[in-house]
């Protein structure tokens, strides 16, 4: 399971509206066209995300698949988190807490490092629902 | 010291009062005890037998109360596990029969499990702790209340006999219990099923995905198929000859059991795919476990039966029949498509008319939502668009 390759961590600008995401797609483009690329695309500064952000982030993904690679995405704002929820586009990517964590995690499974799953609950009765 | 085990499967819990049925009973799945389903590739009751096989123990039997004739249950089968299929009237009394059997092939201590419960218990202390406190029955109790795990001394026929045809609820003496600091998983639900299946991706359990690790956190077992437009995201384990066909996601600590089929555009999100199921295309099933035509939805705590075998159906087990099933499909591909679009389309062409031109006596007023019959078909053209984001 161990990889050699290098995994490129890539910083997301504050705000990606579609000229934003243009360019960062300009900037990424030599690393997606990589054998087999390693990607991780860090959030944590993204206050606004818009659909050609959220296109831009499928072209990437698709084109790492393209490859055989992988994109991962960490630290990500609340922002960012819920649009890529409202989108249901956050299941298409591994999200993990930190950047470091999404870079070792090409290397070996992190079930740890990983945004966790929502944890099951039996849904209340409705006397405590109306209450 | 000669240890054995006793497995009761397809057993109620021994406090409620419910007799077993098919449907909405504890700890079953379409009438099959959640024990005897597989978690990532393995059925479970093999997982705790192979547990018990670690920690020493000689033999292990296995009374099953279940329907034998229910599919998946020929999986659990092990030359390894002396089988005994019962009536669940007759259960205790043939665990009765068991344990004297046992016994006379020189068991010294018996373990006695009802699954049930998932446990991972340290056999070798559990037995020390029974010898050490001198008990005839020694049961374990885990933190949020005791499970049905006993370790029985040979010698003692009539503690076992009194324990057994008391259903396991009752010790003939008092005894201190043993303490269990293990993983413990009660079983009750699918979501407990589910939850299950996500502590083992996060390794909270011993219970490993039965396949190559692919990739960090993917699993794939042994003819796999797997289309290359697939994407897949770990936690994530596809079973053995299973398919999962163009376009498809498969993500959220999802797992794909043996021989099932996920067809193209699908999207499964943190949902189980029982053996031998078959999805259909452009579905998005999330937080569900699927299996044996039917779908429970672990975030609704609902259960639902889906006759239309376009949406979920069965896999036939046997390997001539699926290979028959597959070129049936195949030459009968063409066809099918041209009847659906000739019937969809006019089926489309008369609810548009229907809309143009309502009726008399039609008030915007009642007509709150559009009728279901008039909704556009999901001929596959229309479900390649809905999935089109997930494609990419």
């Amino acid at each position: 399971m161990e990889t050699s390759r290098p995994v490129v961590v890539k910083r997301m600008p504050e705000r990606v509206n579609q000229r934003e995401a243009r360019k960062f797609l300009q900037d990424v483009q030599p690393f997606l066209r990589a054998d087999r690329p390693q990607l991780v695309f860090d959030l944590s500064q993204v206050k606004q995300l818009d659909a050609a952000g959220v296109e831009m982030l499928l072209h990437c993904v698709s084109e790492v698949m393209k490859r055989d690679g992988d994109l991962k995405l960490a630290s990500l704002s609340r922002q960012a988190t819920m649009v890529l929820e409202l989108t249901r586009t956050d299941r298409l990517f591994e999200i993990y807490e930190s950047s470091t964590e999404a870079a070792r995690s090409f290397s070996g499974f992190l079930p740890n490092a990983m945004r966790p799953v929502p944890v099951y609950q039996q849904p209340a009765a409705p006397t405590q629902l109306a209450a | 010291m000669d240890v054995r085990a006793i497995l009761l499967t397809g057993v109620a819990a021994p406090n409620s009062d419910a007799a077993i049925s098919v449907n909405d009973s504890p700890e079953l799945f379409a009438g099959l005890p959640l024990a005897l389903l597989p978690v990532l590739g393995r059925p479970l009751i093999h997982q705790i037998a192979d547990r018990l096989k670690q920690a020493g123990v000689d033999a292990i039997s296995v009374v099953n109360a279940a329907d034998p004739t229910l599919p998946l249950i020929e999986d659990a089968h092990r030359p390894d596990l002396k089988w005994k299929d019962v009536s669940s009237e007759q259960v205790w009394r043939a665990a009765e029969e068991e344990f004297d059997e046992v016994v006379q092939a020189g068991a010294e201590l018996v373990i006695v499990m009802r699954l049930g419960p998932y446990a991972e218990i340290e056999i070798d202390p559990l037995l020390q702790f029974h010898l050490d406190e001198r008990n005839h029955a020694t049961q374990v109790i885990a933190e949020d209340g005791p499970i049905d795990v006993f370790v029985l001394s040979g010698s003692r026929r009539n503690d076992a006999a009194f324990l057994l045809r008391n259903k396991l609820t009752r010790l003939r003496r008092p005894a201190a219990p043993f303490l269990l600091n293990g993983y413990v998983n009660r079983l009750c639900t699918a979501a407990d099923f589910r939850r299950l299946v996500l502590d083992s991706f996060s390794l909270k359990t011993c219970i490993r995905p039965l396949g190559e690790e692919v990739r960090p956190g993917i699993w794939m077992g042994a003819g796999a198929k797997i289309d290359r437009s697939v994407r897949l995201v770990a936690p994530c384990f596809i079973g053995s000859r299973a398919r999962v066909r163009s376009g498809s996601l498969i993500t959220r600590g999802s797992s794909i059991e043996h021989h099932s089929i996920v067809d193209c555009g699908t999207v499964v999100e943190a949902s189980t795919l029982l053996p031998l199921s078959y999805i259909g295309a452009g579905l998005d099933l999330m937080h569900s476990v699927v299996g044996l035509k039917r779908i429970v939805s672990v975030k609704y705590a609902a259960q639902l039966e889906i006759e239309d075998s376009s949406l979920v159906s069965a896999v036939p087990s046997t390997s001539a029949l699926r290979t028959l099933s597959h070129a049936a499909n195949l030459i009968t591909f063409v066809p099918r498509q041209m009847i659906r679009n000739l019937i969809g389309g006019r089926k489309l062409r008369k609810s548009q008319a229907d809309a143009e031109c309502p009726p008399p006596s039609f008030d915007p007023g009642v007509v709150t939502r559009p009728a279901v019959q008039d909704r556009q078909s999901l001929t596959s053209s229309v479900v390649a668009g809905m999935r089109e984001y997930g494609n990419q």
